[in-house]
């Protein structure tokens, strides 16, 4: 298979071609990343598109000897996490549904920490969000992401400890959980 | 207080590495630690909330708009080198360019050279100067900074940052048992142009673009970083402060 670094020469050459290439590689990646980012098919698909178009502008500043994937996950999470700042909103909760739940009140905390975590996910530095993103959302493990990010496995793991950590005082100190 | 290991075995727990023996000695520890038994917790809650359960299809027509984008992004930028090409040339601009950024550089590295050194000249002594005026600000404002503030093993201190003459410093105070490193990384698209210790106790300054890091050889120490920033993304800065065993400390310092 055609590596990544070859397949963004050609792109720079102006080969169309070899950039659909890159789309069929990416795209349901960096949906996904946006989608679990935002929780929303459609802020998904359009942050899909905006990342697509500044990895074409952007192509001329990619370092061959680094991981495309990594590049391409970095612009994902920072423009899915742009967009969680552009969009702050409540939960709206639906009473009618909780109501006929068997456990209302745990989907409730449940559904809060999760929109408290979405919010938090932004404050982390990018370097812990990276980790997070890639354990929790991807399923990597701290060998895969190490890899992806060319560091130890040691580092994977402060950070991602490190990263936890930061998330659970957001949600104690917003009164869910403790 | 939670002691690291039980900490990192909680985490092992939720990722599913931890060893039999470790997972002994864990449930051992929560027996008797109702504050283990709640941050356990709050590290499922985290899990939880992030898991999905498979990766989800992008919708069918996703890919056409991808290209149909990227296409239009080719032909604004072919347009724009059009509309360039046919401006008239500013080949003295481009120049002028090329020797400010030179300078710009020399500048930033004749600052650098003289605080790591000591030597200090007419201009150097000018920057130094804005940078201690810049600590005076920083120090009467830190408690409306909302500073880090850090406390573990052998490290205890605060780190805060703010906004001064057109650029971000960020200061970290540090009081130290042994030899440490500090680091700060500023991110994509950042910066930084120079280092200052005020108080004895710090030296080997590093400055590599959005890294910037020293060694504190015990004692108090104040490192203050100037960086000079491209965004206003308000993205936080990444503190890594790591002794001989590795990493004692890692946070973000907030900038808005």
């Amino acid at each position: 298979m055609e590596t990544d670094a070859k397949i963004v020469e050609r792109c720079l050459r102006g080969e169309r071609a070899a950039f659909e290439v890159l789309v069929d590689r990416y795209e349901k990646l960096v949906y996904n990343i946006a989608y679990r980012t935002l929780g929303n098919l459609e802020d998904a698909a359009d942050v899909t598109q905006t990342v697509f178009v500044k990895v074409f502008e952007r192509l001329d500043t990619f370092d061959p000897s680094r991981k495309f994937f990594s590049w391409i996950f970095r612009i994902s999470m920072n423009e899915s996490l742009n967009l969680v700042k552009r969009r702050r909103r409540e939960v709206d909760l639906d009473p009618e549904i909780l109501a006929d739940d068997p456990n209302p009140e745990e989907l409730a905390a449940a559904s809060e920490a999760r929109e408290i975590l979405r919010r938090a996910l932004p404050e982390l530095h990018s370097d812990l969000r990276a980790v997070i993103v890639l354990r929790h959302f991807e399923g990597m493990s701290y060998r895969e992401i190490g890899e992806v990010l060319g560091i130890p496995e040691k580092t994977v793991k402060s950070r991602l400890f490190s990263a936890r950590h930061a998330l659970r005082r957001s949600l104690v100190r917003l009164g869910v959980g403790e | 207080m939670i002691p690291d290991k039980m900490i990192e075995y909680m985490n092992g727990e939720i990722d599913g590495t931890n060893s039999d023996s470790e997972s002994a000695a864990l449930r051992e520890f929560l027996r008797s630690s109702e504050e283990g038994r709640r941050y356990l917790e709050g590290l499922r809650r985290i899990g939880e909330a992030f898991e999905a359960p498979e990766s989800v299809e992008p919708p069918p027509d996703l890919r056409e708009k991808i290209l149909a984008s990227a296409e239009g992004a080719r032909t604004r930028s072919r347009e724009g080198r059009e509309a360039r090409r046919l401006l008239p040339r500013s080949g003295v601009r481009s120049r002028g360019g090329l020797v400010f950024s030179f300078a710009g550089g020399a500048l930033a590295g004749i600052l650098l050279f003289s605080l790591l050194t000591g030597w200090i000249g007419e201009e150097a002594r000018e920057n130094e100067d804005r940078l201690y005026g810049t600590l005076g600000f920083l120090d009467m404002e830190r408690d409306h900074l909302r500073p880090l503030r850090f406390e573990n093993g052998p490290v205890v201190g605060s780190a805060w940052t703010t906004v001064s003459d057109g650029r971000r410093v960020v200061a970290i105070e540090i009081g130290a048992e042994e030899e440490v490193t500090v680091e700060v990384r500023a991110g994509e698209g950042r910066r930084f142009t120079g280092a200052s210790f005020p108080k004895a106790g710090a030296s080997r300054a590093e400055i590599d673009g959005e890294r910037a890091a020293c060694a504190v050889e015990g004692g108090s120490c104040l490192c203050v970083f100037a960086l000079e920033e491209s965004d206003e993304s308000g993205s936080p800065l990444l503190l890594t402060i790591a002794g001989a065993a590795g990493t004692i400390f890692e946070d973000s310092i907030r900038t808005e």
